[in-house]
C-alpha cells in the first residue's frame, strides 16, 4: 500500500497569464522574439476545479529518468479530439455463478432467443487445498421445459479440448440450442458426477437477441468519490423496459468488488463512485458491473454489463502559468508525487496568409520531484521551419499525464 | 509543372533513400510468453518465405516476449524495445518493417504512440519505416470479455478462470476503449502514427470438414474459432471482429481481396503461409 499524505491546495480558477518566474534562457530568447515580431503569446486558458493533491510514493517500477521530447506535424485537416467522451457498453448476455451440486440437480436458465448458446467454465482456486473443477462433458448436458425433458435439444457441443485449441476458454464447454426450442425458461442439468463444492461460471449468449442491456458513464477517467450519472436500461426492438431492477458494483483492479447505491431520477441513475485509493497495479482498471433483472410481456430477461474506466490519482497539476517562446512552452507545475510527467500540446503557427494553423503536436516528458517546477514543453523547430509556419506561435489541448501512474492529469 | 517537377524529384530521393537503406523486418508475436515464436508462434515456412521479400533475406529477427503482460510493462514493450534496439544496432538496419500478428500490433503501438515514456522508443520510431499489423486486435474483442467473466477476487476463496493474464484483460472491449482514448495513436480522432500502419483483416472462419481449406494450420483451430464466432460479428476472424483489427491505421486489404482462392484467413491462419499471405506480403516489403 502507498503511503498517502493529502495536500489542500487552494481552488484555482486559473486565466491566462504570463509567467514572472520564467528561467534565464527563455526570457532571453522570449526578448529577441519580442523585438522581431509582438509580445510573448501565452497558452489559453487551462481548466482547474477544486482540486486537493495527493503526495504519493514513487513508482516502485522501473521508469524512465532522462527527459524526452518529440513532435509531429498533424494533417492540414486534423479531426484531433482530446475531449472526455462517454462511453456505451451493450449486452445480449448474462453469466451466473454455480456450484457442482446446483449443476447436478438443475439451474433455471431464461432464454430470449432461439439457437442461444450456453457455455459452462470450470473454475481454478488459487487456494491449493480446494479441488479443481472437472470439465463438463457435454454430452451429459440435459434441457428440460417445465417437466418435459427436451430430445435433441442442443445443434452444436463443443468440447473443453475443442474450446481448449483457441487459448481463450480454459476447461470450457458449450451447447448451443436448437432454433426449434425456442425461448422461456429452462432447466439445465448435468448428468456427470460433479464435485459439490466445484463453482462453475454459466454464460449464456444470445446473439442477435431484441433485448439488449445498455450501459452508458459520461467518461472511462474517472476521480474516486466523484458523482457521476449513468444510463442503464434493457430495450426491445420497440424501445426502452420498465420496472427493470439493476445492481451495480464495481471491481477494483485487485479484483474487491465495492458495492454502489444508486439514485435513479427521470431514467438516469446517480451513483457517487467510493473511496478508491492508489494502487499498485499501474495501468490496470477498475470496471462497473452491473446485473438487470427485467420482464417483457411474461418473458423473463437477465442481462449483465460492464464498462472499465480509470480512477486518476491527482498527483499534480499545472498552475496555468504559461509562457510560450519560439523553441518551447514553459509550463509550471505543482508536483505532489515524484514520478515521471509529460506535457502535450498542439502547436499553431502562422502560415502565409497570416492565420493561425495547426501544425504540430509536441510532448516532452521529465522525472519531477515534489514542489512547483517550470517545465519545458519542446517544439521541433525543423519541424515548424518546413511546416513553413512562423512566430507568434500558440498552444491548445494543453494536457498533462502522469507517465509513472499512467494517469491523465489534466486537459 | 513546378509542383509535378517538385513531385518527381521527391519521388526520385525517396527511391534513392530506399534503395540506399539497410532494410530489415521483426516478426512480432501476439499474446503469450513466447521464447522460441519461430517455431511455437509462427512458422519456419512463413517467415523464411516473407523474408525472401528484404534486399538482402539474412536481415530479420523474431521478437521472443512475455505478451500475457500489459503491453506497457517491461516484459511486453520493454522486451520488445529491447530486442529491436539490438537487431538495429547489430544489422545497422536503417529501414525497419514490423510484421505484427494479433495483440502484437498493440504492444507496436504502445511503443510507436508514447514516444517521451522510454528513451529505448525514439530510434525505434525514427527507423520504423512501416507496421504490417495482421489481424491487430485495436479495439479488443468480446472473447476476451468473455474469458474473464466472473474473475472476481473472493477474499477466502480466490476462485478464477484460466488465461486470466493482464494481456486477455487488456483486450477487452471497454479497457481497449480507454487505451485508445488516453494512450493510444492511430484510431479515429486520436493522433496518426509517426509510421504506416496498415492491417490484414480476416473476416471468415472456414471449418466446412470436406474442405481442404479448413485443414490450412490446423483443422482443430478451425473448429474453435467457428464456435467463438457466436461472441463476434457477422465479420470476423474468429477471434477478433473486423472492425476491431480495423480500428487502427489504415486497411491495407481484407483477406478475400487478395488471397489465392478468395480465401478467409481465420485467426490463426493469418500467422501462417495460407492461400499466398507470405507471398502478398513478401511483394510489399
Amino acid at each position: 500500500m502507498n503511503k498517502i499524505k493529502k495536500i489542500s491546495l487552494l481552488s484555482a480558477c486559473i486565466s491566462m497569464s504570463i509567467s514572472t518566474s520564467i528561467n534565464a534562457s527563455t526570457l532571453s530568447l522570449s526578448d529577441s522574439f519580442a523585438a522581431k515580431t509582438t509580445p510573448l503569446i501565452a497558452a489559453k486558458r487551462i481548466k482547474t476545479n477544486n482540486t486537493e493533491l495527493v503526495a504519493i510514493s514513487a513508482p516502485h517500477h522501473k521508469i524512465e529518468k532522462k527527459s524526452l521530447h518529440f513532435s509531429q506535424p498533424l494533417a492540414q485537416a486534423s479531426t484531433l479530439s482530446f475531449a472526455v467522451k462517454p462511453y456505451t457498453s451493450i449486452s445480449d448476455e448474462y453469466w451466473l455463478e454455480v456450484t457442482g451440486k446446483q449443476l447436478n440437480s438443475g439451474i433455471a436458465l431464461a432464454i430470449t432467443k432461439p439457437g442461444a448458446l450456453i457455455r459452462l467454465s470450470g473454475k481454478a482456486s488459487k487456494n491449493p487445498a480446494h479441488v479443481k473443477s472437472i470439465a463438463i462433458d457435454p454430452e451429459k448436458i440435459e434441457l428440460s421445459k417445465g417437466k418435459q425433458k427436451l430430445d435433441k435439444a442442443f445443434s452444436q457441443k463443443v468440447s473443453q479440448e475443442q474450446f481448449a485449441t483457441a487459448n481463450i476458454f480454459p476447461n470450457s464447454s458449450a451447447v448451443k440450442l436448437e432454433q426449434r426450442v425456442g425461448r422461456g425458461e429452462f432447466k439445465l442439468k448435468v448428468n456427470q458426477a460433479l464435485n459439490s463444492e466445484e463453482r462453475y461460471l454459466v454464460n449464456v449468449k444470445e446473439k442477435g437477441s431484441e433485448h439488449k442491456l445498455t450501459l452508458s458513464i459520461p467518461s472511462q477517467t474517472l476521480v474516486a468519490k466523484q458523482h457521476i450519472t449513468l444510463d442503464m436500461s434493457i430495450n426491445n426492438s420497440k424501445g426502452k423496459l420498465t420496472n427493470i431492477k439493476h445492481k451495480v458494483h464495481i471491481k477494483t483492479p485487485a479484483g474487491d468488488i465495492l458495492p454502489v447505491n444508486y439514485r435513479e431520477l427521470n431514467g438516469k441513475y446517480n451513483i457517487k463512485l467510493p473511496e478508491m485509493s492508489a494502487h499498485e497495479k499501474y495501468g490496470e482498471l477498475y470496471e462497473l458491473h452491473i446485473a438487470s433483472q427485467g420482464n417483457d410481456n411474461g418473458l423473463k430477461i437477465n442481462r449483465n454489463g460492464k464498462v472499465a474506466f480509470a480512477i486518476a490519482t491527482p498527483t499534480a497539476k499545472m498552475t496555468g502559468k504559461t509562457v510560450v517562446n519560439l523553441t518551447h512552452a514553459t509550463v509550471e507545475l505543482d508536483i505532489a508525487s515524484e514520478g515521471r510527467y509529460e506535457l502535450s500540446a498542439i502547436v499553431s503557427g502562422t502560415n502565409k496568409q497570416g492565420k493561425a494553423q495547426q501544425v504540430m503536436l509536441s510532448r516532452s516528458a521529465h522525472y519531477l520531484q515534489p514542489g512547483q517546477q517550470q517545465v519545458n514543453l519542446n517544439f521541433d523547430t525543423k519541424l515548424l521551419k518546413i511546416l513553413q509556419v512562423h512566430p507568434p506561435f500558440q498552444l491548445s489541448e494543453l494536457r498533462l499525464v502522469d507517465q509513472s501512474r499512467m494517469a491523465l492529469l489534466q486537459q | 509543372m513546378k509542383k509535378i517537377m517538385t513531385a518527381i524529384v521527391l519521388s526520385s530521393f525517396a527511391l534513392m533513400a530506399s534503395a540506399s537503406a539497410n532494410q530489415g523486418i521483426a516478426f512480432i508475436h501476439g499474446t503469450g510468453q513466447q521464447s522460441d515464436a519461430y517455431n511455437d508462434y509462427w512458422s519456419g515456412d512463413f517467415v523464411n518465405s516473407v523474408r525472401q521479400g528484404l534486399p538482402n533475406s539474412s536481415k530479420y529477427t523474431v521478437i521472443n516476449c512475455d505478451f500475457d503482460q500489459f503491453m506497457w510493462a517491461e516484459a511486453a514493450a520493454g522486451c520488445l524495445a529491447n530486442q529491436l534496439n539490438s537487431f538495429i544496432a547489430n544489422e545497422n538496419i536503417t529501414s525497419l518493417v514490423l510484421l505484427t500478428h494479433s495483440n502484437g500490433g498493440n504492444v507496436v503501438r504502445w511503443i510507436l504512440s508514447n514516444p517521451t515514456y522510454d528513451s529505448r522508443y525514439p530510434g525505434i520510431i525514427n527507423t520504423t519505416s512501416k507496421v504490417i499489423a495482421l489481424a491487430p486486435s485495436s479495439l479488443g474483442t468480446p472473447l476476451a470479455d468473455a474469458a474473464t467473466q466472473g474473475n472476481i477476487f473472493e477474499s477466502t476463496l480466490g476462485w478464477l478462470l484460466g488465461y486470466n493474464s493482464d494481456a486477455v484483460k487488456q483486450q477487452q472491449v471497454s479497457w481497449m476503449a480507454y487505451y485508445n482514448d488516453n494512450w493510444l495513436s492511430g484510431t479515429s480522432g486520436r493522433p496518426t502514427l509517426p509510421s504506416t500502419f496498415k492491417a490484414v483483416v480476416g473476416s471468415d472462419v472456414d471449418s466446412a470438414i470436406w474442405d481442404s481449406d479448413s485443414y490450412c494450420g490446423g483443422y482443430q483451430y478451425q473448429v474453435a474459432l467457428e464456435t467463438t464466432q457466436n461472441w463476434l460479428d457477422s465479420c470476423s476472424d474468429g477471434f477478433l471482429e473486423c472492425s476491431s483489427q480495423s480500428g487502427a491505421g489504415t486497411v491495407w486489404f481484407k483477406d478475400k481481396e487478395k488471397t489465392q482462392g478468395s480465401e478467409p484467413l481465420s485467426h490463426h491462419q493469418s500467422r501462417r503461409d495460407c492461400f499466398n499471405l507470405d507471398t502478398i506480403i513478401r511483394n510489399d516489403i
